[in-house]
């Protein structure tokens, strides 16, 4: 048999196998700014009307909101995303959907985020939401508002308040800043200082404590005097 | 048609066999040179200073990134660059660089070789700047008063890295002032804290100082340029307040001070203290004292010091602090011939007396000059200094002897004595004794070599301060005159002198005597 002497059909599939030989051969890279992918995914978190936050904080007595944002936003509805529980043992699946309501108080809270593209392609965040209190300052103090303290203004006068925060029994911790007259002392932990400096006169003090996730509460000034028991002689 | 389909079989097998670069498909290592990269960073281009791959900066410093290619930088290569903490960064094999975002940063450097092969080495570094300390709002606030030695003390100071957050290391110390006239059991605190605030819950003295101090350092191993240093003062017993000072002295050795307080409410009450003062051991605590006004006096037993007083007031409950106080000794050495004469007759040994009140005095801070002429020959002892002079030393006309003695307070004192002429160009009366019927005969004969023309011989009686004989313009060269003894007094010191034309004189002392007649007749 003669393929050649009767078609063409033997000249087709050389000139085919030799064009895919090419295009084999050449190799051409894709245009690597055709691609758009995907820059990042970010975890946020809001309770009631406050905005969404990177920082995963949320108080326990609200409900909150977790949302997984795409960068660049067009691509934001071309992912799937998974909401988790994971611990050492399995993860528990806890939604599906790029936000997900949750109960700080609840038991299980979400930890591990996965997104999936229409390929299959998975990728996978952990975090950790932090359920934190606001400290609490005791408005009783000393001096109280209105007190009249006698000294001079070398005397040590006493300051002294106190706070509490139920997170401290967690990793929290609470720093303190003495305000007096407008002049801030940061005093970390303590809870009582004397400072000196006081001349004869009104002045005013308060407190501000903060917890390390930023969380503060303030006490309004109090006013006190200060009579000079040397001055007075 | 055969030929057309042998053509294209041909130039099928030319086309695929393009594809293949079958000269190089055999590897051949003895043809491959082993590339490697090497970066490092230095704070400077200068061969002194070591490169290394890892180091701590300030948002200041400028960093030096540098490569080094192994074989050498001038292979084929398809792409070389630096990343910094994963972006690119920089196209050059050396560059440097000025970061401002404090925190950790990776470098990469990234080469492309002509084969495509990558190469890659990485630095790391840390850059932060030194933490600040505030040093304007701390608690207790300085020269705070009163505290109470028995309570707990707590101390709280702050300090932020900029633009990051590092962790802080806190350098503590707390020190019971030191004085001259006390000693202390307290137990110095310095320590390292990882916290801006410290509780001290040990008992303190009364009425004591402490100093403390707060260095901080970051994480990055930068120590601040603000330092805290700081002090408090304790209360004692209710009633009750101190008194401390610094006092200094205008003297290096130490000496002895008496400070007295006078109740001025009640002036039989003084309060006494005895004190050893030095340069450098002089701070004082006078420990607990009855608030009150008192008039407060500091002495010294050496008199050349001035004391000092003045009035203050102890409080109940606090220290008083007086500026420092310096006893002064103003007053000069005081010097003088142990004749008490400025003009003294040559002689082997001179002795002068040199007084100071303020201290003691040393031989090396006394120095005699014979003119210009330095005289070590000199020994100073139970305030006598007793000055050699050689023979040679001796001069026709008077010399001037220079003594400056420094005491201990620096004041200087200087005093030149006159040192009369030894040898004279004429003779003269020796010392004499004669009977009060015997006379005397003064004679003067010049025999000057130098032919100096004689002007006047004049005889005077020091110890009388009046001239017995004036001979002027004589024209010769002696004289002779003879007096009787009636016309003296027992004792006295006669001068002889020369006086020539040409301005010079000489003079020689001789002592006269004069005994009683009858007593002669009794030898």
């Amino acid at each position: 048999m003669n393929l050649f002497n009767r078609s063409i059909l033997p000249f087709l599939i050389l000139a085919t196998f030799f064009g895919l030989s090419l295009v084999g051969c050449l190799d051409a890279p894709n245009d690597p700014g055709a691609l758009k992918p995907v820059e990042s995914i970010r975890i946020l978190v809001k309770q009631k009307e406050s905005p969404y936050s990177a920082q995963l904080k949320v108080h326990p007595s609200d409900s909150a909101t977790l949302h997984a944002e795409v960068t660049p936003e067009k691509y934001q509805d071309d992912l799937k995303f998974e909401w988790f529980y994971a611990n050492e043992k399995k993860d528990s699946l806890l939604t599906r959907g790029a936000s997900y309501t949750f109960y700080p108080n609840d038991d299980v809270l979400p930890n591990k985020l996965t997104a999936i593209d229409g390929e299959g392609n998975r990728q996978t965040q952990e975090f950790n939401i932090i359920v934190n209190t606001p400290p609490v300052l005791s408005d009783s103090t000393v001096p109280a508002s209105g007190d009249t303290l006698y000294g001079t203004s070398t005397s040590a006068f006493l300051f002294s308040w106190y706070s509490i925060d139920i997170d401290l029994l967690g990793n929290d911790s609470l720093i303190h800043t003495l305000d007096i007259d407008g002049k801030e002392f940061e005093v970390g932990s303590l809870l009582q200082v004397k400072q000196s400096g006081l001349t004869e006169g009104e002045h005013k003090f308060r407190i501000i404590v903060r917890d390390i996730y930023g969380d503060a509460d303030t006490l309004s000034y109090k006013k006190f005097y200060v009579i000079d028991t040397l001055e007075a002689k | 048609m055969k030929f057309l389909k042998t053509s294209l079989l041909v130039a099928l097998a030319w086309l695929l066999q393009s594809c293949f670069d079958s000269d190089e498909h055999i590897f051949n290592g003895e043809e491959t040179v082993e590339i490697t990269v090497d970066a490092s960073l230095a704070r400077s281009m200068s061969v002194l200073i070591p490169s290394v791959k890892a180091d701590t900066f300030t948002t200041s410093d400028t960093i030096f990134f540098l490569t080094t290619i192994t074989p050498n930088k001038i292979i084929r290569v398809q792409d070389y660059h630096w990343l910094m903490d994963g972006v690119y960064c920089s196209s050059e094999y050396n560059f440097k660089k000025q970061i401002t975002e404090p925190g950790y940063h990776k470098f990469t450097f990234v080469l492309k070789d002509h084969f495509g092969d990558m190469h890659y080495d990485s630095l790391e570094v840390w850059i932060a700047d030194p933490p600040t300390l505030n040093d304007s709002a701390y608690v207790p606030a300085s020269g705070t008063q009163a505290i109470d030695p028995y309570e707990a003390i707590y101390f709280a100071w702050s300090a932020t890295t900029k633009g990051i957050q590092l962790k802080h290391y806190y350098h503590f110390t707390l020190y019971e002032q030191i004085f001259a006239n006390s000693e202390s059991d307290f137990t110095p605190i310095d320590t390292i804290l990882t916290e801006p605030h410290y509780t001290f819950h040990n008992e303190l003295n009364s009425f004591k100082k402490y100093d403390w101090t707060v260095e901080v350092y970051n994480d990055y191993g930068f120590t601040s340029e603000q330092k805290i240093e700081s002090s408090f003062f304790t209360k004692g017993l209710p009633g009750e307040g101190s008194l401390q000072t610094t006092l200094s002295t205008s003297q290096d050795v130490a000496i002895p001070a008496l400070i007295t307080l006078q109740d001025l409410s009640n002036p039989d009450k003084t309060l006494k203290y005895n004190y050893t003062l030095s340069r450098i051991d002089n701070k004082i605590s006078l420990g607990s004292i009855p608030a009150g006004k008192y008039q407060l006096r500091i002495s010294s037993s050496l008199t050349d010091f001035k004391t000092i007083e003045k009035e203050v007031v102890i409080n109940d409950g606090y220290i008083t602090m007086l500026d420092n106080i310096t006893l002064t000794d103003s007053i000069k050495p005081r010097i003088a011939s142990v004749s008490g004469l400025d003009s003294l007759p040559f002689a082997d040994s001179l002795q002068f007396v040199i007084n100071d009140a303020g201290g003691v005095m040393y031989s090396q801070n006394i120095s005699v000059y014979l003119e210009s002429d330095l005289i070590t020959d000199k020994i100073f002892k139970d305030s006598i200094l007793t000055v050699h002079l050689n023979k040679n030393e001796q001069s026709w006309a008077y010399r001037i002897l220079t003594i400056t003695a420094t005491d201990g307070s620096k004041n200087t004192e200087t005093k030149s004595f006159y040192i009369l002429p030894t040898t004279v160009w004429f003779t003269t009366n020796s010392d004499t004794t004669i009977a009060s019927d015997e006379s005397i005969t003064f004679f003067i004969n010049d025999h000057n070599s130098f032919g100096f023309k004689v002007d006047s011989l004049i005889f005077f009686n020091v110890t009388k301060n009046e001239r017995i004989v004036s001979v002027p313009n004589t024209g010769t060269n002696s004289f002779t005159a003879n007096l009787e003894a009636s016309l003296f007094d027992e004792f006295q010191t006669i001068r002889s002198t020369v006086l020539y034309k040409n301005g010079l004189s000489q003079s020689k002392d001789w002592n006269l005597s004069i005994t009683k007649a009858r007593a002669k007749e009794d030898e």
